[in-house]
């Protein structure tokens, strides 16, 4: 196949208009309305711009570098122990460890006020424990914020190692060992090496969620001032043209990040060529973790889970008990029998269900498509399409939902010359839009994996491009697609910091419904919903881990 | 493959049946859009009571902070999607009528409601008056023991007991804060003295609360102090028996107008003046009073059809300039963040 590049051919032409139509009328066109949005402020405020921002720029660079570093470390280290250990309730304690995925960012925000907040549930029960009449702690600010952040982005480094423990080829470590490497020096030099790929895109993944990250913040560190948090705040106070400039300035940083990340990981590959396949069983799999790993394994679960039990326990007693010793009040079911008596309770989640089975369905279009023609036909403008659609990695939530209400307020070519703003369609789109680099980038990365003399001979024997990409391309990227779409649907469908500015009456959605009980003081509602909302989320991995297997 | 292909067809056929489930339900009815930040509660009750005499509309209401109803109407202007605004300290609707965002309309009981308190170009008229507290933990704290003015609360004995609603995205806050810079405006002629008694409360402050709900949460700690609105301080005590008392402050306090106002290139604008005038009657006051803590802006109701919560807490008002807190607000918040906030 020619590696230099294929010009766009006329065969070629309709599948390109499909990403392009998007990359172009989605991700360019709103970005390029909220820069004309911010010129005013740069223009004539620039000293305002450059010193307000300074501040935010350093904590959002420091709590993501923080988070990266922090959550990598557990991730890893979990990924190893995991993989290479024997213990008791293993497949159990594996699934636990990935619970915080499953979990919506504001449940996960949430959660964590019920059990560790002035009135958290752990809190109390120090307090009761041992006869403490004032609180023990106080968990606000940095250390919370990065505790957040620690329990929803370890699983993502924890998941990309895990994947990448499984093709390690075991006879490199027992090479290692018998070459008179010990344990540790076996560790460092053979085993994490291995690891720098997948340790590298967990990075980028962590690093561009938490410079977006708004929720925890939000919430946690009311005196610190982070970029995402001052562009709300700006916004508020109804400077436009300054949030709009915040916003512009923290895409670009993100977006100088992302290409350091993607530079970094090009030049780095480690390879693990070896010759026949490889063999994944070795000698170290069968070490037992002992008495003391497998506690701190079972001990780091039930941490874990504490903040889903907080939640759990504060859907269970009296509303308004939050402020009184909950640990008195009787259990009901009342907060729930609440939630199901209102006529319209079931508008949420059919909202929040179907905009993310329609956001999984476009990016499936969009990102199969364009990831088809980048990876598989080696298109010459595939690099600009990448680059295009990974914009949105770098794009927080709060500023995609603004620069599509600047955009969508008037009819546009790209929305068949509807206005989108207050629209249903408005939310699929911009689920679609933040989550499509990641169905791209699995897409590009289970295609590269495909040894293309599978589809040379498909060519050679006379099958079409039609059939080839049937029969032979789509089946051996379906793994990386149906797991792509399940992260996808997750993602949008616990969807809050974009979903708060552009949803109506009609379109409210599960987490917008968390969001006005707990403006309500209702927060035995507010963790109902919360519960509700995170079993829709595990039936959905539990049935499509079945169906992934299956087609596996 | 086939699997991957059910599903993929499975997941269309889901999306259909949700679509042409959420189309099918939208009624035949006239849509009626409210944006409010007055709460679930209260909504629902007025959205059914207008519904039952008005059958042939549909009332749909957006809860949310007054001042994030204010941004969403201003973002949507090239687009109005809401009829109704329905609450906002009366400052918000000073700016958001010079923005153009309103439209006029003088309802039938114009004329009771005081000069101040109404747009003198009728495109806002107040509904209720807020006064601001002192609010405390009733469990460490008296009336007594508690601070009892603004220059008690930025003495250095309240160092790290006070918690502040984070004011940039909070009418009440917002307006607190700006009423005292309007306020030494008034004295001495200059924002410092005010800017001055903000960096004492900073500095005082352990926290700035994301929402009301962590403000309370917080207020439940020891010797915790605030600045919040009455109505919201007893509706807590009452409903959830929290812990919280209140002082007035002895110098006069900060009492807000809240307002309601319709939105310039409303959709429906026949019901959306029914609406207006619906929630605005006197039996809709006096509902509001006894259930939601509310008192009315109006002047002729009379006093004994109050609830006695009303009439039993007499308060001194501040002679304030609103107008220039109008003017001036955006400014000052944004001063406030970058300068003094930490």
């Amino acid at each position: 196949m020619n590696t230099a590049g294929r010009k766009v051919s006329v065969r070629l032409l309709p599948v390109l208009l499909i990403p392009a139509f998007f990359a172009f009328g989605y991700i360019v066109y709103p970005l390029i309305v909220l820069f004309i949005e911010s010129l005013p402020a740069f223009l004539y405020d620039f000293g305002t711009v450059a010193r307000n921002s300074a501040l935010p720029l350093w904590n959002s660079v420091l709590l993501s570098l923080v988070t990266v570093a922090g959550s990598c470390i557990i991730g890893v280290a979990l990924a190893y122990v995991v993989y290479y250990h024997k213990f008791p309730l293993r497949n159990f304690i594996s699934a636990v460890l990935l619970v915080p995925i499953a979990a919506p960012p504001l449940v996960g925000v949430v959660s964590f006020l019920f059990l560790l907040g002035e009135n958290g549930l752990l809190t109390k029960l120090v307090m009761n424990t041992f006869g403490l009449s004032t609180v023990p702690f106080i968990f606000d600010g940095w250390i919370a914020v990065i505790a957040v952040h620690l329990f929803s982005f370890y699983p993502y480094f924890y998941l990309f190692s895990s994947s990448a423990l499984m093709k390690t080829d075991s006879n490199l470590i027992d090479a290692s060992y018998s070459l008179g490497a010990g344990r540790t020096r076996t560790i460092f030099r053979v085993i994490l090496p291995q690891l720098v790929p997948s340790v590298t895109g967990a990075s980028l993944v962590v690093f561009m969620a938490s410079m977006a990250s708004f929720s925890a913040p939000f919430i946690y560190a009311g005196s610190s001032k982070f970029l995402t948090t001052e562009i709300f705040f700006a916004k508020v106070n109804g400077d436009t043209s300054y949030s709009a400039a915040l916003a512009i300035i923290l895409t670009l940083i993100s977006l100088v990040f992302l290409q350091l990340l993607r530079i970094y990981r090009s030049r780095y590959s480690v390879n693990t060529k070896t010759k026949g396949a490889a063999r994944t069983e070795t000698s170290l799999s069968h070490r037992h973790s002992g008495i003391l790993g497998t506690s701190v394994l079972i001990a780091f679960a039930v941490v874990i889970l504490l903040p889903v039990i907080a939640l759990a326990y504060l859907s269970l007693i009296p509303e308004g008990s939050l402020m009184r010793n909950f640990f008195a009040e009787p259990f009901t079911t009342d907060n729930y029998s609440k939630i199901f008596s209102d006529p319209e309770f079931l508008d949420p989640f059919t909202n929040s269900v179907s905009m993310s089975i329609i956001a999984v369905i476009l990016v499936l279009i969009v990102g199969v498509s364009s990831a088809w023609l980048i990876a598989g036909k080696k298109l010459r403008a595939g690099g600009l399409l990448e680059s295009v659609l990974s914009i949105p990695y770098g794009v927080p939530g709060t500023v995609i939902a603004i620069a599509f209400i600047l955009g969508f307020s008037v009819p546009t070519v790209f929305s068949f010359s509807a206005i989108l703003a207050g629209s249903f369609w408005i939310l699929p789109l911009a689920y679609a839009v933040r989550n499509v680099p990641l169905m791209t980038q699995s897409v590009i990365s289970g295609l590269s994996s495909i040894d293309p003399s599978l589809s040379e001979a498909s060519a050679t024997l006379g099958a079409g491009e039609a059939r080839t990409f049937s029969k032979i391309t789509a089946p051996l990227m379906a793994p990386s697609v149906m797991h792509a779409s399940l992260l996808v649907f997750i993602a949008c469908v616990g969807e809050f910091v974009s979903t708060i500015l552009l949803y109506t009456f009609s379109t409210k959605t599960i987490s917008v419904e968390i969001y006005s009980q707990l403006r309500l003081y209702n927060t035995g509602a507010a963790a109902a919903y919360g519960v509700i909302l995170f079993a829709v989320v595990m039936t959905v991995v539990f049935l499509s881990r079945k169906t992934i297997e299956k087609a596996g | 493959m086939r699997i991957a292909v059910r599903s993929v067809a499975i997941l269309f056929l889901i999306a259909a049946g949700a679509l042409f489930l959420s189309c099918n339900k939208e009624p035949a009815k006239k849509k009626l859009v409210v944006y409010s930040p007055h709460g679930k509660e209260m909504l629902t009750e007025f959205e059914k009571m207008f519904e039952a005499s008005n059958p042939d509309t549909d009332v749909q209401w957006l809860d949310m902070g007054s001042q994030e109803v204010y941004d969403r109407i201003r973002t949507e202007k090239a687009n109005p999607l809401a009829d109704v605004w329905w609450g906002a300290p009366a400052t918000i609707f000073m700016r958001a009528e010079k923005e153009g965002l309103l439209e006029q309309y003088s309802p039938s009981w114009a004329q009771n409601v005081p000069a101040q308190s109404r747009s003198s170009s009728n495109m806002w008229f107040g509904t209720f008056v807020t006064p601001q507290v002192i609010a405390f933990n009733e469990k460490t704290l008296t009336k007594e023991t508690a601070p009892k003015d603004w220059n008690d609360i930025v003495s250095p004995q309240w160092k790290g007991k006070i918690v502040i609603r984070n004011p940039m995205a909070s009418g009440t806050m917002r307006a607190i804060f700006c009423a005292m810079i309007a306020e030494s405006v008034k004295r001495t002629g200059s924002e410092a003295e005010g800017f001055d008694w903000l960096r004492k409360l900073n500095e005082n402050t352990s926290a700035y609360a994301a929402d009301p709900t962590q403000m309370y949460i917080k207020l439940a700690g020891n010797d915790a102090v605030t600045l919040w609105n009455m109505p919201d301080i007893f509706l807590q005590k009452e409903k959830y028996q929290y812990p919280f008392g209140f002082n007035f402050p002895s110098s006069g306090t900060v009492v807000l107008t809240d307002a309601i106002g319709l939105i310039k290139g409303s959709k429906n604008p026949e019901a959306a003046k029914k609406f207006y005038e619906f929630v605005t009657t006197e039996s809709s006051l006096i509902l509001q009073a006894e259930k939601f803590y509310r008192i009315p802006a109006r002047t002729d109701i009379p006093g004994n059809k109050l609830p006695a919560w009303i009439s039993g807490n007499p308060f001194i008002t501040l002679d304030l300039d609103w107008g220039l807190i109008a003017e001036k607000e955006s400014e000052w918040m944004k001063k406030w963040d970058s300068e003094i906030k930490k």
